[in-house]
């Protein structure tokens, strides 16, 4: 191979790299839609008695909320653009009492980005110790800068469970797949469970290809999920919600698994990322999977990157 | 690294004598610091709290009911433990009056017991966050420990394997590592001053009023050999300048290392005793009593013997 083709993809696997990252607006600003959050609106639906979910956008990640007589507890807190929608939308619901607790499900800008203002506020931010560990990185190529404020307080690395509002929330740190540092958020007695960016709603995942994520690491948790959950648990997706269930995650793991394979098979024929993509080797999975945030070309360079990373190992 | 003078003379008790050295109290004085009084809800007369610095931002409240460990930040405070309940208004005063008047953000359980948790009945309706292990909060749903207050409260944040809070530009780091003393022990660490707190994992300064007859919880999730083997993790993985156990005085590392010792020519001296495969726990509880001088009845006597003869007999 010419050094000169080996730098090409070297870069470009990089770029598909940094837009992964899903840091909010930067991520946007790649693919030429900086998302107008003058314009979003908060569509909240109702999961149980006291178990609301919040939508903003495919870009947006979903926020769950409990709320009872204790006060209010999140997961994941969107972007600071839009935390007064978010809390008209909390107090919309009649949820009153002070946002005690925001979880995030890992460290992704469309997740966490929110923390600053809820902190200021006295919320305490939770999250598995890797969030706090990769916030804390100095900047570099491929790691974003965090704010010092969106930073997690209480960190836990293995299970934590918390009591609240009359529910015991579990929360599952499962082993690294969107990044390393993912949570699983399970309200046990309203068997309901936030995922996160584990595999679960139609769309092309991002996967944390520079936050200890993998390709592999998905397939498994998408598998744990069906695990931890039973059949009548409403799965929360972090993107493109309200719910979905065992099929969708299924239906999923199965293009996973499937686009993988076809991948590493280019890759050991020694194609290039290019010709990988013009390929099209997720063709037949497009169909109800390009509303979500991630193209079908920015996906195929993240499996890429993954696999030609570890083949290097 | 130099041991203090009080742990050189503990290890020399130690390592000299053995548990024979119990031998030599003619009359042993009954057991007045094993972890909990027989009756955990009648207030008992206690001094006046004191307030005792440890650190620039690090103080100790010590005397009834366990010993409390209080870091004061610009944010709030947490505290290691709060004593029983019936203790709160005197905890609260001596806190506000000499230490500091910042709210209580945390309080950190070092285990179920009730002499280290029942003041979470007050701190947590007052707003503070409660955090334990999961075992820990489990024990005190399930009223595991017999005699505590009936309405002990559980901490509302609970977890396994190792949790750290950020407060006031403090770290605190709080550790979960299995069965020793009860199954729900936890270390909290304040790097910043090397300062640990050890719960019941340790006793200092009172080994020879009672801390030397250990309370291992079986029924709580307790274990001998686990007890061993967490302090020598504590001891191999942690930098350590001061020890604040659960009840007595401030150590050392050595301190630790010292009670480590003692458990462990326990654990051997009861599996002497139980290798012939002849005696009963009856008979073992008898020695313990008569030969080692255990009080009878006493809170070790009663809760360690059992678990102790299961654990330590012959198998097979
Ligand atoms: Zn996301
Ligand atoms: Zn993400
Ligand atoms: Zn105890």
């Amino acid at each position: 191979m010419h050094n000169f083709r080996i730098g090409v993809v070297k870069t470009l696997a990089a770029a598909v790299a940094m837009a992964a990252l899903g840091f909010g607006t930067a991520a946007h600003a790649q693919q030429g839609q900086a998302m107008d959050f003058a314009k979003l609106q908060i569509k909240t639906t109702k999961l149980a008695d006291n178990l609301y979910v919040m939508e903003a956008a495919p870009g947006v990640g979903n926020v769950m909320m409990l709320t009872g007589a204790d006060g209010v507890l999140l997961i994941d807190s969107m972007f600071p653009q839009l935390h007064d929608k978010l809390m008209a939308a909390i107090r919309a619901t009649g949820a009153t009492g002070p946002v005690k607790y925001v979880i995030n499900t890992h460290l992704h800008g469309d997740h966490t980005a929110g923390n600053g203002l809820f902190a200021k506020d006295g919320t305490v931010i939770i999250a598995q110790d890797s969030v706090r560990r990769r916030m804390l990185l100095p900047k570099s190529e491929l790691t974003p800068a965090y704010p010092p404020e969106n930073v997690p307080t209480v960190t836990y690395n293995d299970r934590m469970t918390l009591h609240f509002d009359g529910e015991d929330i579990e929360l599952i740190h499962p082993p690294a797949a969107h990044t390393d540092g993912d949570t699983i958020v399970y309200f046990k007695k309203a068997n309901v469970m936030h995922v996160g960016d584990l595999p679960a709603s139609f769309r092309f995942n991002n996967i944390g290809v520079n936050d200890g994520g993998s390709v592999d690491g998905m397939i498994a948790d998408g598998k744990l999920v069906m695990k931890l959950a039973n059949s009548q648990t409403k799965i929360v997706p972090g993107h493109l919600g309200p719910v979905v269930g065992f099929k969708e995650i299924t239906i999923q793991d199965t293009m996973f698994q499937t686009v993988r394979d076809r991948i590493a098979k280019m890759i050991k024929q020694g194609k290039t990322l290019e010709q990988i993509v013009a390929a099209e080797p997720t063709k037949d999975f497009n169909e109800g999977r390009l509303g979500g945030n991630i193209t079908p070309a920015r996906w195929i360079g993240l499996i890429y990157t993954d696999l030609t990373r570890r083949m290097k190992k | 690294m130099q041991p203090s003078k009080q742990a050189l003379l503990v290890l020399m008790a130690g390592a000299t004598l053995g548990l024979g050295a119990l031998s030599v109290h003619a009359q042993p004085k009954p057991n007045v610091t094993a972890s909990q009084p027989v009756d955990q809800t009648t207030p008992q007369p206690h001094p006046p709290f004191e307030a005792v610095k440890l650190a620039d931002d690090l103080w100790e409240v010590p005397g009834a009911g366990s010993n409390v460990t209080i870091l004061v930040t610009d944010e709030g405070l947490a505290l290691v433990d709060d004593k029983y309940e019936y203790h709160y208004d005197d905890l609260m005063k001596v806190i506000r009056e000499k230490i500091s008047t910042k709210k209580v953000k945390y309080v950190i359980d070092t285990h179920y017991h009730a002499d280290h948790s029942g003041g979470n009945t007050r701190f947590r309706p007052a707003g503070a966050d409660i955090i334990s292990s999961i075992p820990g909060h489990d024990n005190t749903v399930n009223k595991v420990q017999p005699g505590a207050p009936p309405n002990m409260v559980p901490a509302n944040i609970a977890f396994t394997g190792e949790m750290r809070l950020y407060v006031g530009g403090r770290e605190i780091r709080i550790n979960h590592y299995g069965p020793g003393h009860t199954g729900t022990d936890v270390t909290v660490y304040f790097p910043h001053a090397r300062v640990i707190c050890v719960g019941d994992l340790t006793h200092i300064g009172d080994l020879a009023r009672g801390g030397q007859y250990p309370l291992i919880d079986y029924n709580g999730g307790g274990s001998i050999q686990g007890w061993i083997d967490r302090l020598d993790t504590i001891t191999s993985s942690t930098v350590i300048d001061k020890v604040v156990p659960g009840h007595g005085t401030v150590g050392t590392k050595a301190d630790i290392i010292a009670y480590r010792d003692l458990l462990e020519k326990l654990r051997d001296h009861v599996a002497a005793y139980l290798r012939d495969g002849t005696k009963t726990e009856a008979d073992l509880r008898a020695h313990l009593v008569r030969d080692e001088h255990w009080p009878d009845p006493g809170l070790s006597i009663v809760r360690s013997t059992h678990g102790m003869f299961m654990d330590l007999k012959p198998k097979g």
